[in-house]
């Protein structure tokens, strides 16, 4: 398989050594913490990161009105407790660190080890964990995938306005209520590590219900048109939400070009309209991805006022 | 055991995952996602780089916190706090009796961190087993310890990410276990060899 990568071993640090020389507001600090040069004041801030291979998440939304800190990990590895403590170490300004976690066993374990030990150091921190995948029933067990963009949005923009941290967290938390995503891939991604696809699928074969870190999806099904596929998509999330007005991302997932993307949303917008449904805010792009996986997302909130005002609001991220 | 040859028995880990690293990535390709080889070589032979000496408590403390802070996912906390909950109750020189305590503080490490019981389909169905077979058997035979890793082919996973797929998960040894194999293993031919 070809690709422009070296050792494989060197993934990371040579994706965030060339980082540094096109975002110029951030820094690199023990290693793998992406931070921001100018550093908040005030007000509580924001550290979220995980595995990576998913970018621009995390490391792209580190920015004003947004995330404060990205800690990256191995590519599809949460990041280990030193560098979360890294993290929040460096952010926290006295008004407190939370951590936008998603829900993976992993990123769960290795951030609240570093919780613990960042409180046992006098930090105040509080945690959300991100679970907007409806394809898993148990919702204990729901991953959290592009969602969790929206949450760095919503989290950044109270944080910006000096919200208290416990607001922000209880916030946070009635909007997830309503956050809902589900996946689909027509190919699989290359795995770096290992070198290979994270699983095999057929010509005529698609996957429904995929992950973020190249693994299978819940259904494998024969492919289908797209209106066909945006139509099964939406079946699943209706399974969920009846709100009449949504807030829509429709999420690339590394490796589907723009002219399919717009495709995709051509479609999915007509099947919402047939639905009678409306969309008060459309987000179209690759904001939380599997390396070069080719399909797509959509993740639905439910509309609201202060959601899509703080989705409008500016950010320096290039990337939202 | 004594120290030297704990640190003997640790440091051979890294020629065993180094070794074993398709193997592992294999299983994982096929209920996970394919790193657990590459995480667990990654972290062994930082412990071959970074641990170097001290007495039995102190070189089992440093390869649970380098092992923590080198696989990362939910293997890297796992196996790293229970090395450094291990080293608590290590002796100077570590005979089978006080290998299986160890073992048993590994066992209630993975159940509380992990938040797992047995016949999950995870690393904790072969930990917690073997103590078991080290106080019947005397010993950690390759045969024994591989039995209970192979006993987890037929589980249907409930935790980690090889839950997400169910009833498909069935049919595949679980890597998790497959690893603590070799790290348990390695731990009993220390005790065998004096």
């Amino acid at each position: 398989m070809k690709k422009l990568i070296n050792e494989k071993e060197h993934f990371l640090k040579d994706m965030l050594d060339g980082l540094k020389f096109h975002n110029g507001r951030v820094d690199v600090i023990e290693d793998t913490v992406v931070v921001r040069k100018h550093k908040k004041e005030e007000g509580p801030a924001l550290v979220s990161g995980g595995g990576s291979g998913h970018e621009p998440a995390h490391a792209g939304y580190v920015a004003e009105g947004m995330l404060d800190a990205a800690v990256c990990g191995e590519v599809f590895t949460s990041p280990t407790p030193d560098k979360v403590l890294a993290a929040i170490k460096h952010v926290d300004n006295g008004d407190g660190v939370l951590l936008i976690i998603k829900n993976y066993a992993g990123d769960v374990m290795n951030f609240e080890m570093a919780q613990e030990m960042a409180e046992s150091e006098g930090h105040k921190i509080a945690s959300v964990i991100v679970r907007d995948d409806v394809t898993i029933e148990n919702v204990e067990q729901r991953r959290g995938v592009a969602g969790t963009v929206i949450v760095h949005k919503y989290a950044g923009y109270l944080a910006s306005h000096n919200v208290p941290l416990d607001q922000i967290k209880e916030q946070v938390e009635k909007m997830m209520e309503s956050l809902y995503s589900v996946g689909m891939a027509v190919q699989p991604c290359m795995v770096p590590t290992t070198g290979e696809y994270g699983f095999e699928l057929g010509e005529d074969e698609m996957e429904i219900g995929i992950g973020i870190h190249g693994e299978k999806g819940i259904y494998r099904e024969k492919l289908a048109s797209v209106n066909e596929i945006a139509d099964r998509l939406l079946d699943e999330l209706f399974k969920y939400t009846d709100s009449e007005t949504l807030i829509l991302m429709i999420n690339g997932m590394g490796g589907t070009p723009d002219s399919e993307l717009n495709i995709v949303t051509k479609y999915v917008m007509e099947s919402l309209e047939k639905r009678n449904r409306k969309v008060s805010k459309l987000l179209v792009g690759d904001y939380m991805t599997a390396l070069d996986m080719q399909g797509f997302s959509l993740t639905v909130a439910d509309d609201d006022e202060e959601l899509v005002k703080a989705i409008n609001a500016p950010v320096e991220s290039k990337h939202f | 055991m004594d120290a030297e040859k704990l640190l003997a028995q640790l440091h051979g880990l890294k020629t065993v995952f180094d070794e074993k690293e398709s193997e592992l990535t294999a299983l994982d390709r096929e209920i996970g996602d394919g790193d657990h080889g590459v995480n667990m070589k990654r972290g062994f032979n930082a412990v071959d780089e970074k641990v170097s000496e001290g007495s039995t408590k102190e070189i089992l403390k440093q390869t649970g916190m380098t092992l923590m802070s080198s696989i990362g996912g939910a293997s890297g906390p796992l196996y790293g706090f229970s090395f450094v909950k291990m080293s608590d109750a290590a002796a100077d020189e570590i005979d089978a009796d006080n290998l299986a305590q160890m073992l048993d503080i590994f066992t209630e490490t993975v159940a509380e961190k992990g938040k797992v019981e047995g016949g999950e389909k995870t690393m904790y169905d072969v930990i917690s087993k073997s103590a078991g077979v080290l106080r019947e058997t005397g010993g950690l035979k390759m045969e024994d310890v591989q039995k209970l890793a192979d006993d987890t082919e037929d589980m249907i996973a409930t935790k980690g990410r090889a839950a997400y797929f169910k009833e498909k998960s069935k049919g595949t040894v679980d890597p998790g276990a497959q690893s603590a194999v070799y790290i348990i293993h390695a731990l009993g031919e220390g005790v065998d060899n004096g």
